[in-house]
């Protein structure tokens, strides 16, 4: 498979109470189209920047970061925004949806962002609610949701502008066991119907173990689990 | 419909369901609401009083005077100046003889003496000109008095006389005679009525007389001491005088508009305006402050959906839209329901005018009367301000991070 995301040799750091903490430190990976790769590690052991920073939420210190041969640390801030918007799918630990809005309209809100007809947007999100088992409660808004649901819902929101990489910071990370392993069964069966590649973060060993391919953040540097 | 405007309307159209931040929308809404209510709602006032006084001044009085002058030089049987009743903007001439002097009424302790303008007219003509024949209590049926001329009382000045109708008053000036010193004349005149006009000043100060009589009790001959006219539209003002001006000998007859004879009272209405305007500007800053305060607090609580928003591809121009628009739309809703506030005040206060101390202000009520201007104007001024009071909360939205707005709850970690 091609080479979807590449980041060498990244380094971030950051300054608290007069104490610089390297929390990255020479960290390599790649990954391929429609790859599955979980980074496992503690809790402040420096995954959410990582992911962040391949996310372009975040800058790097050091290192070279490219997605689909295109480097992404050079791109204007525009640019960054439209990549964000065209090849990524954020999945948060918390689902961060907008409360006011129903489950139909936070599935949208990316394809909206993108300039997408209204009719169309809801059509797709209506499409992705029901895969992910909500088709009856997409007029629901977050508040009348369970924790399991509206994490399914932020599972939906990733994948509506069919984008080529999903990154998810510790997607079962505030649900119950079992709640957890539903979630993490649709968003993987998903992104492998989409053709996605999804890379996770995550502490949960066995959340990793679904992944194809396993790193390891200690100490600011990966390594293969 | 862009994204932006979408977001805006739709946080707008679910205020009352988001809680603390509607109650804060709504707040800032009725801040400008109350702010434009109010400018409205004055401003009709004093454009109401404006246009009431210039009304009463054209109506009640001749809107440009063509004065001799020489006494009684005005003749009216040559027909010389039959041309000024058709010039360009004069709707219609009518003939008068003007005199200051003393009326009293009473004796002895009773005497009671007024300064006042003794004004004679032509009944026939009059009314092509001015409203005062048909201003009069009891209604105007000639100037024959029970034994003699009869005069009509401005209404505020036969109070101050003290006088009723049948009783008579004296008019006594000073007159000169070619070639004689100054003279006191004396004059008895009944009482027919009074003259309402509105004006207080001019109800204070006028009495008005048949055109023979004033003739004879003035020594005017056959002729009079002028022409007044009325205006097609009281702005014709300075073109006929302009006419007027050009055509009649400087050194026989002197031209005067309304402008020229009461410049002071709308010099102290535009400087009334002035200040009013500037004092009551503060109140739609104000009200901009307060939308400025009410959008920094709603980008704060936002600040993780700003987050979420620059997470998922939106680019800071959309994020600052959104917010430029919610603030704009929030301080257009202020303006129209201001307008609606204003214009129902307003409505309320033309139906029940206030009343005004006439001796103070000129006119016994205070109208109301508002005119897509001055709606178009207000509007406009409190939708800019409120679009330049969005500048300080769309900077703060520019510098939220989608990291820091987003790790509230622990959702993006080191």
């Amino acid at each position: 498979m091609p080479e979807l995301l590449r980041a060498e040799g990244l380094a971030r750091s950051f300054v608290t109470a007069h104490r610089r903490v390297e929390v990255l430190r020479d960290c390599s990976l790649s990954l391929a189209a429609g790859e599955t790769l979980a980074i496992q590690g503690t809790s402040g052991s420096g995954k959410s920047t990582l992911l962040h920073i391949l996310g372009t939420l975040d800058r790097p210190d050091a290192g070279r970061l490219s997605f689909a041969g295109r480097d992404l640390l050079s791109a204007s801030a525009r640019a960054a925004s439209d990549f964000r918007r065209r090849e990524l799918g954020f999945i948060f630990q918390f689902h961060h949806l907008l409360p006011e809005f129903s489950a139909l309209e936070n599935v949208a809100l990316p394809a909206l962002i993108g300039g997408a007809r209204r009719a169309a947007a809801s059509a797709r999100a209506s499409e992705l609610l029901a895969q992910v088992g909500l088709g009856a409660r997409s007029e629901h808004r977050p508040g009348e949701l369970s924790g399991g649901e509206q994490q399914r819902v932020a599972v939906a929101r990733a994948l509506i502008a069919r984008p080529r990489l999903v990154l998810a910071d510790e997607p079962t990370g505030n649900l119950d066991a079992g709640t957890g392993l539903e979630v993490a069964t649709l968003l993987f069966a998903l992104c492998a119907e989409a053709g996605a590649g999804l890379l996770l973060v995550t502490h949960d060993q066995a959340l990793a173990l679904r992944a194809a391919r396993r790193l390891r953040l200690a100490d600011g540097r990966l390594s293969p689990d | 419909m862009s994204f932006s405007l979408w977001l805006a309307l739709q946080h707008l159209a679910r205020a009352r369901r988001s809680g603390f931040l509607g109650r804060v929308s709504i707040l800032a809404a009725c801040g400008v609401a109350v702010g434009v209510a109010t400018l409205l709602t004055v401003f009709a006032f004093v454009q109401g009083f404006q246009t009431e006084v210039l009304a009463l001044l054209t109506d009640m009085n001749p809107g440009v005077f063509v004065t001799a002058t020489e006494r009684g030089a005005l003749d009216l049987e040559s027909g010389g100046l039959d041309w000024i009743a058709a010039a360009p903007g004069v709707a219609g001439a009518s003939p008068f003889i003007q005199q200051k002097g003393v009326l009293t009424s009473g004796e002895g302790s009773a005497l009671r003496l007024r300064g006042i303008i003794l004004r004679g007219v032509d009944p026939v003509r009059e009314p092509a000109v001015t409203r005062v024949l048909a201003a009069c209590d009891p209604p105007f049926a000639g100037f024959a008095g029970p034994e003699g001329p009869g005069v009509l009382l401005g209404a505020a000045l036969a109070e101050e006389l003290g006088v009723l109708p049948g009783e008579t008053v004296t008019f006594t000036t000073l007159l000169e005679a070619k070639g004689t010193e100054r003279r006191a004349s004396h004059s008895r005149f009944f009482v027919l009525g009074t003259v309402r006009t509105g004006l207080y000043e001019f109800d204070r100060r006028f009495a008005y007389i048949e055109l023979g009589a004033a003739r004879r009790a003035f020594r005017a001959g056959q002729g009079g001491d002028g022409l007044g006219l009325r205006l097609a539209s009281v702005e014709a003002a300075p073109a006929v005088v302009a006419l007027l001006r050009g055509r009649l000998s400087p050194t026989a007859w002197q031209v005067a508009s309304w402008q020229d004879l009461n410049g002071e009272i709308f010099r102290w209405i535009r400087t009334m305006r002035s200040v009013l305007f500037l004092a009551l500007s503060l109140i739609i800053l104000v009200a901009g402050f307060n939308i400025a305060g009410s959008m920094t607090i709603i980008v704060t609580e936002r600040s993780r959906e700003i987050g979420l928003l620059l997470a998922l591809g939106a680019s800071r121009a959309t994020v600052l839209a959104v917010y430029l628009l919610e603030g704009w739309l929030l301080g257009l809703v202020g303006v129209l329901a201001g307008g609606l506030l204003g214009a129902g005040l307003i409505a309320w206060f033309s139906a029940h005018p206030l009343p005004l101390p006439g001796e103070v202000y000129f006119i016994d009520h205070l109208p109301a009367r508002l005119t897509p201007a001055l709606v178009l104007s207000i509007a406009g001024a409190a939708v800019l301000v409120a679009f330049f009071a969005l500048v300080l909360p769309g900077l703060e939205a520019l510098r939220r991070r989608p990291l820091d707005s987003l790790q509230g709850e622990g959702g993006i970690r080191a």
